[in-house]
């Protein structure tokens, strides 16, 4: 196996990477390369789907599928090995399908076809012994013999980033969001990906491509939550547990949790969300249900000793899963859509009575905590609302400066940078936050500035399509750029939704963002200074230093 | 939350006595109903997650062992207190708390006693001087007990009514209250003296005290019973005061250097700061609990200078290696800390 997608790799002075029997996620080898082979197999398809769009031919249910698939890889989602070569072997057959309609048509056309490219003409084995033979030859780092560190840096850097918007395709497909034009792109450069490409310069524009294309997505995700669910307001919500039985919902499909939500509607069991689900409570056809009675636990990296705790039944709806043995509650977690772990129970279709009645059989919680609330539900519109307020503190010299810090959450103890950052922020500045890195510090208690809350959570890491509408509307209120705002970016990094979400940012001309808690292991030293002289980006170091310069903005 | 492994059982709070415009009593029963077992003059301490962050207060039962089915403290809002302040505004009735096994040696079976008490108290520290009071008249021991109560004013009278209706019960309990501002004839204006203590303990000076309240107020009853002649084995008192524990002290700016090479931390400590607070600060990994030299949990090895208020947990040995509760220990030199 070889895996460098996410910020807990394997490094070494040696090499980085993933590279042993496991990877550092708990993905075992047989799942990793089977991963390799499916991404392979889905650039197949999405070559064929790009030529077939020469003639207008269009399969909307191919477009859903790729993205989705692709979304299995990514991390802490998708642990199964006959789940993922299933996947591959859907894919050659949809690769097939669209083969056929393209050569039909440039046939009627009077049209050669083109050459396939090697991944498209890729041929899967017909046994899992054949499949990971095969794995070798379509490693995401194929090929690193000959060419530099920084090109194999970048091809990933783009496939990683491509991976995040095709996460948030599905999010948004699974809303009723899809768009052929998105879908497209997404296909042209996925083969593209597949070409293996030297050159830097076009591998750098793609990477900006990538960027652009998922700002695209996270507008059509945006439409799709704040059609089906409102649009976020600002809502209390109670972090602590209340007696009686319980569901547990994580991950980010909300549409998910509705459902569960209607169908535990009289049972007595109360409903509770965790991590990337929070921002659920903000939504106003989703805090309508009373039985959505507060979030559990904090994020992922916690959730062997929080799901552990539960005594409920747990729903993991996309990522981030990890080894629900080692808490013992692999008998009471269900997973959903591409998320899967061997021997967990997978809920196909729309019925969760069987979640239900595993929540029936738990003790549930024999106690109610003190309620404790924090304020959720800074979504685009709320933002837009307190805008003329912000401004109007800003004019008065009330607020000083505004801080977006967000991203993944995770494990190292180096991210208690973000905690330790948004304790020093002085009380005269605001900060923004998204994604589950918030959960290093949105229970602390930040006060407001005469009634603006210090600290405005805007949703999951795809509301930072939010938070850039608040930063457009604040220059153009200022008369000035986005760089030229009071305006300072910390992110934390974790998985490949990250990534996307930093090349959206990059793509958008955002400069001086920093990053942390360390650099992704594929960006080489090369490519990180390229990262900081075209765009300013840098790494975090310390709170003390990091806040000086930024205040000094 | 609610796990299985924590020392701390939740308690549900069934009843909440908002006893004077900053003092509740919060009564708490266990989740399967089983009785509790302590001893009058003993404290419970509570993990409270105040915005986010875990805290440890200890607070001394203000309940009667003798009705076990249930039990009672009873907090004092604090100036810039954290965890009383926030428990009186947010804990109610329903709600459930993590508790700690009773504990502590301020009783009556830990100390040497006669029949003829004193109970001498002052703000919130009336809880455990009401403990004992109460099982003692409740269990008709062959006590005498003169209950002495110091507040600013009537309306800061913790438990009103219940020393009301034992003075009012028992032939054995008499009660005095010394109240700063009071228009009540049946109070003492003013504040405990010499003079006053010696008109209220004319004779006997084999009498047993047990004084909680604010440090200044306990030191001073210590002095009386002192140069009164009291036999001072007879004379206890407790060795911490919730608000106190609560209050943010200042700092002086006075610094020195803390080491802690397990950890790779290095920083400095104000010599007001407790040794914990630091600690915790600098992100070492200490565990804590009671916080008040109690339980023992935050002992570590230091070497260098430092004031200890409390060694309660330690053996002699160990305070001979420079074993210390980091909780109730302020720098005085620059130090070097081992956990």
């Amino acid at each position: 196996m070889f895996c460098i997608q996410c910020e807990q790799t394997i490094r070494t002075p040696a090499a980085d990477g993933c590279s042993y029997s496991q990877g550092m996620c708990g993905k075992t080898a047989e799942v990793s390369d089977l991963q390799d082979v499916l991404i392979y197999a889905l650039q197949a398809a999405s070559f064929y789907a790009e030529k077939a769009r020469e003639f207008d031919i269009v399969n909307t249910e191919i477009d859903a599928f790729i993205p989705k698939a692709f979304f299995a890889t990514l991390t802490n989602v998708n642990f199964e090995a006959d789940r993922i070569a299933d996947y591959a072997y859907q894919a050659q057959g949809y690769r097939d399908l669209l083969k056929e309609k393209y050569e039909v048509a440039c046939l009627t056309a009077g049209q050669n076809p083109i050459e396939p490219t090697e991944a498209a003409s890729f041929t899967l084995s017909e046994n899992r012994a054949g499949l990971l033979s095969q794995a070798a030859g379509v490693a995401v780092n194929r090929g690193k013999e000959l060419v530099s560190e920084d090109i194999m840096g970048l091809r990933l850097l783009c496939l990683y980033g491509l991976k995040g918007a095709a996460a948030y395709m599905e999010h948004a497909y699974i809303l009723g969001q899809t768009d052929p034009l998105i879908c497209a792109e997404f296909h042209q450069i996925f083969a593209w990906l597949a070409t293996d490409s030297n050159d830097m310069a076009k591998l750098l524009e793609t990477s900006m491509a990538i960027g652009t294309l998922n700002y695209k997505v996270m507008e059509i995700l945006d439409l799709g939550e704040t059609t089906k669910f409102g649009h976020p307001q600002p809502n209390q919500v109670n972090v602590k547990s209340v007696a009686g039985k319980a569901i547990l919902v994580s991950g980010h499909d909300l549409c998910d949790l509705e459902m569960i939500l209607k169908q535990t509607e009289g049972t007595g069991i109360n409903v509770y969300t965790n991590g990337e689900m929070l921002p659920a409570h903000g939504y106003p056809e989703l805090k309508k249900y009373p039985h959505l009675v507060a979030n559990y636990g904090s994020a992922w990296q916690n959730q062997q000793k929080e799901f552990a705790s539960f005594p409920g039944a747990i729903v993991m709806t996309s990522n981030c899963l990890i080894d629900p043995n080692v808490g013992q509650y692999s008998d009471r977690i269900f997973t959903r859509s591409i998320v899967g772990w061997p021997g967990v129970s997978h809920i196909e279709g729309d019925d969760f009575s069987e979640v239900i009645e595993c929540a029936l059989a738990q003790e549930g919680f024999k106690y109610t905590e003190i309620p404790h609330e924090i304020t959720v539900g800074f979504g685009r519109n709320a933002l837009m609302n307190a805008a003329p307020a912000v401004i109007e503190q800003v004019k008065a010299g009330n607020i000083r400066h505004f801080f977006l810090v967000g991203g993944c959450d995770g494990d190292k103890e180096e991210r208690s940078y973000y905690t330790d950052l948004t304790k020093a922020i002085p009380d005269d500045c605001l900060i923004l936050t998204l994604a589950c890195g918030k959960f290093k510090f949105n229970k602390l208690n930040f006060g407001d500035i005469n009634g603006i809350p210090r600290l405005l959570d805007v949703g999951q890491c795809n509301d930072s399509y939010s938070a850039i509408q608040l930063a457009l509307a604040l220059a153009e209120e200022f008369d000035c750029g986005v760089n030229d705002l009071p305006l300072s970016l910390v992110l934390s990094w974790f998985e490949q939704k990250a990534i996307v979400v930093l090349l959206t940012l990059l793509s958008l001309g955002v400069k001086n963002i920093r990053v942390g808690p360390s650099k992704p292991a594929f960006l080489t030293d090369n490519l990180l200074n390229v990262l900081h002289e075209q765009f300013g980006l840098t790494l975090i170091t310390d709170v003390e230093s990091d806040l000086q310069t930024m205040l000094a903005k | 939350m609610q796990t299985e492994s924590s020392p701390f059982e939740p308690l549900i709070c069934i009843n909440r006595i908002d006893e004077t415009a900053d003092a509740a009593t919060f009564e708490f029963k266990k989740i399967d109903d089983s009785l509790f077992e302590y001893k009058a003059g003993q404290f419970l301490t509570f993990e409270v997650d105040v915005a986010g962050e875990l805290e440890y207060r200890a607070y001394s039962l203000s309940s009667t062992p003798s009705k076990p089915q249930t039990a009672a403290v009873t907090i004092k809002r604090v100036a810039g207190g954290k965890v009383s302040n926030y428990l009186l505004d947010n804990l109610q009735a329903g709600f459930a708390l993590p508790a700690m096994a009773p504990a502590g040696e301020f009783t009556l079976e830990d100390n040497q006693s006669t029949t003829e008490l004193l109970l001498m108290s002052a703000g919130s520290g009336i809880t455990p001087c009401m403990s004992m009071a109460r099982w003692l008249l409740d269990t008709q021991q062959q006590v005498n007990i003169h209950f002495i109560y110091s507040a600013r004013s009537e309306a800061d009278v913790i438990m009103a009514d219940t020393l009301d209706a034992l003075n009012e019960q028992y032939d054995n309990f008499s009660l005095t209250r010394i109240l700063e501002q009071t228009d009540n004839p049946n109070d003492i204006q003013g504040m405990l003296d010499a003079p006053l203590f010696e008109k209220l303990i004319p004779d006997n000076r084999g009498r047993t005290i047990f004084t909680c309240g604010p440090a200044p107020y306990m030191q001073a009853v210590e002095h009386l019973a002192e140069s009164m002649g009291f036999d001072m084995a007879l004379f206890h008192k407790e060795s911490f005061v919730p608000e106190a524990a609560d209050n943010e002290t200042s700092e002086s700016g006075v610094n020195y250097q803390v080491a802690a090479p397990q950890y790779g931390k290095n920083f400095v400590v104000d010599e007001n700061q407790s040794l914990l607070d630091a600690l915790e600060a600098a992100g070492v990994p200490i565990i804590s609990a009671c916080r008040t030299g109690f339980c023992g949990a935050c002992k570590c090895k230091v070497t260098g200078e430092v004031q200890s208020s409390s060694q309660e947990t330690l053996t002699a040995e160990q305070i001979e290696q420079g074993y210390v509760l980091s909780c109730s220990a302020k720098a005085s030199s620059d130090l070097v800390v081992e956990i």
